[in-house]
């Protein structure tokens, strides 16, 4: 058995990592094709919020974050329906606020116990039994819905007016995406941390999409391209001693940049042929 | 007497305090294939974005078959294809089937599975729109002909009764508008009502049996034979100095 597998540690990184690997690109998917990917992002720094409110109430920084998400999430659209800010303003002011907010909530615990650094990049050591339960169930819960919504999420995002006129409930189907969307980074805190959730939501559908391939392929790519970030990144994480989302995150851009290339070469080979 | 497939009573729409029209009344018989003209910025859009329950109206109330068109069950008798490919994204990734078979959502339940039946409607809005070779192409290779196709054939994949086409032949070549319309003809000759919206004044007057002509006012509804008047038609596209001062401020 190589090394890296005789620490239960990596083999619970491991476990939650692959749960993340194919829950964050069927979550991410959408927001990439809805050019949602800042809400993402914004909600990733509000889980820091959560995560320090969590630390600072001693409960599961899973669920803190998870709760910080939602209120993020309910208090952007409902400013939004207000009318008076711009998306952008509103996803900026949730984005920075919660991040001030984080860190003040950090500041405000008595020094030592926790690393705070872990939670912004990922460590593997913070991956408990506990959580790998928590994990799998938050995980199970996403695709089960997932895949009952799978065809709304897809008419929505194709073109929420024609949805609309067709009957789909669009403003239930757009929140329902964004709560699981808030529940895939409250799950991915510990291996990638709040700083690059985002990322593994994001860049994996981005490095499918180079192949310019149906919904159904683009996706499948996605997954296969994020189980192996997970993989490689972890397994750099532990020979390097790096953070393990940075390494994750890292080996997803290595393999954007490579399906680049890849699809420059083959449209370039159609052309000429 | 038959209930009217559509019927707008009252109908108003006011935004920033303009209004973009007023106190329209007019009903579109079942399987009628009515063309909807009017200059640009006249109200034809908003009109059909009323229709579908997309806007509100400031007062009035449009029926679909009888019933108020917020009804989920009511919206799903309807296709609608909307201007210039609509919302979707150039490079969205999906295939032609994939744009299709998303028609079929509007008819089913969450939950439920593509069946047998769903796959028949998908096949035959394929078949309607002449497009089966471009099956496994993506939206993004597609020309803006084909594109139009596509998103026809998505309408008619939930098998609706009512079709509701806003400038869907934009910026189509003859030869591509002429496979539109022989579609469309196919589609009205099963029975189903179809609302389209257009400039394409002279063909419509030929492909439609009935016209709605307004500019931020009915203009006139019914036959069509308003829209083959020449004074009528040079009036509807040409307001008066004090119409534009009136809607436009100019």
């Amino acid at each position: 058995m190589p090394t890296i597998l005789q620490y239960d540690f990596m083999i619970r990184a491991f476990e939650a990592g692959l749960i993340l690997a194919v829950v964050a690109p069927t979550i991410g998917i959408f927001f990439v094709v809805r050019r949602y990917s800042a809400i993402a992002d914004t909600l990733a720094h509000v889980s820091l919020a959560g995560v320090a409110g969590g630390l600072f109430l001693g409960i599961s920084t899973v669920w803190s974050a998870l709760i910080a998400c939602l209120l993020a999430i309910l208090g952007m659209e409902r400013i939004r329906e207000q009318r008076t800010l711009s998306s952008d303003t509103v996803v900026s002011l949730f984005l920075f606020g919660g991040l001030a907010l984080g860190v003040v909530l950090i500041g405000l615990r008595p020094a030592g116990g926790v690393n705070v650094a872990n939670y912004l990049f990922g460590s593997v050591l913070t991956v408990s039994q506990e959580t790998i339960r928590q994990i799998a169930f938050m995980g199970a819960v996403v695709c089960l819905l997932a895949g009952i919504f799978w065809r709304s999420f897809f008419a929505v995002s194709l073109d929420e007016d024609v949805a609309a006129s067709g009957g789909l409930p669009v403003r239930f189907l757009n929140r329902t995406l964004a709560v699981l969307g808030a529940t895939v980074i409250a799950i991915s805190i510990n291996v990638v941390g709040v700083l690059l959730i985002g990322a593994l939501m994001v860049i994996p559908v981005l490095a499918a999409e180079q192949f310019r391939l149906g919904f159904r392929s683009t996706w499948m790519i996605s997954l296969s391209l994020s189980i192996f970030s997970v993989v490689f990144g972890l397994i750099g994480s532990y020979y390097l001693n790096l953070a393990s989302g940075a390494s994750i995150v890292l080996c997803s851009v290595v393999l954007f940049l490579v399906m680049m290339g890849l699809s420059k070469i083959s449209f370039s080979n159609k052309r000429a042929s | 007497m038959s209930t009217p497939a559509i019927e707008a009573i009252g109908l108003s729409y006011v935004r920033n305090g303009e209004h973009l029209f007023e106190n329209f009344s007019f009903s579109v018989k079942k399987g009628s294939y009515t063309a909807v003209i009017g200059p640009n910025g006249g109200g034809k859009t908003t009109l059909m974005r009323v229709l579908l329950g997309l806007l509100p109206s400031t007062s009035g109330s449009v029926q679909i078959f009888g019933r108020s068109n917020t009804t989920r069950d009511v919206r799903r008798r309807i296709g609608y294809v909307p201007q210039r490919g609509g919302l979707i994204e150039p490079t969205f990734p999906a295939t032609s089937q994939e744009i299709v078979m998303a028609g079929r959502t509007q008819i089913l339940k969450f939950w439920n599975r593509l069946g047998p039946s769903d796959q028949q409607a998908v096949n035959t809005a394929f078949e309607i729109m002449s497009i089966s070779h471009l099956r496994n192409r993506t939206f993004a290779s597609l020309s803006g002909g084909e594109r139009q196709r596509v998103l026809l054939a998505r309408a008619l994949a939930a098998e609706p009764d009512i079709l509701i086409l806003d400038e869907p032949v934009d910026g189509l070549d003859p030869d591509s508008r002429e496979e539109f319309y022989e579609a469309l003809r196919h589609v009205n000759a099963q029975g189903k009502t179809i609302l389209f919206v257009s400039h394409d004044v002279h063909r419509l007057a030929k492909e439609a049996d009935s016209a709605i002509c307004l500019r931020h006012e009915l203009v006139c509804h019914g036959s069509k034979a308003c829209m083959l008047t020449g004074t009528q038609l040079h009036d509807l596209y040409h307001p008066t100095k004090s119409e534009l001062i009136q809607h436009h401020g100019i």
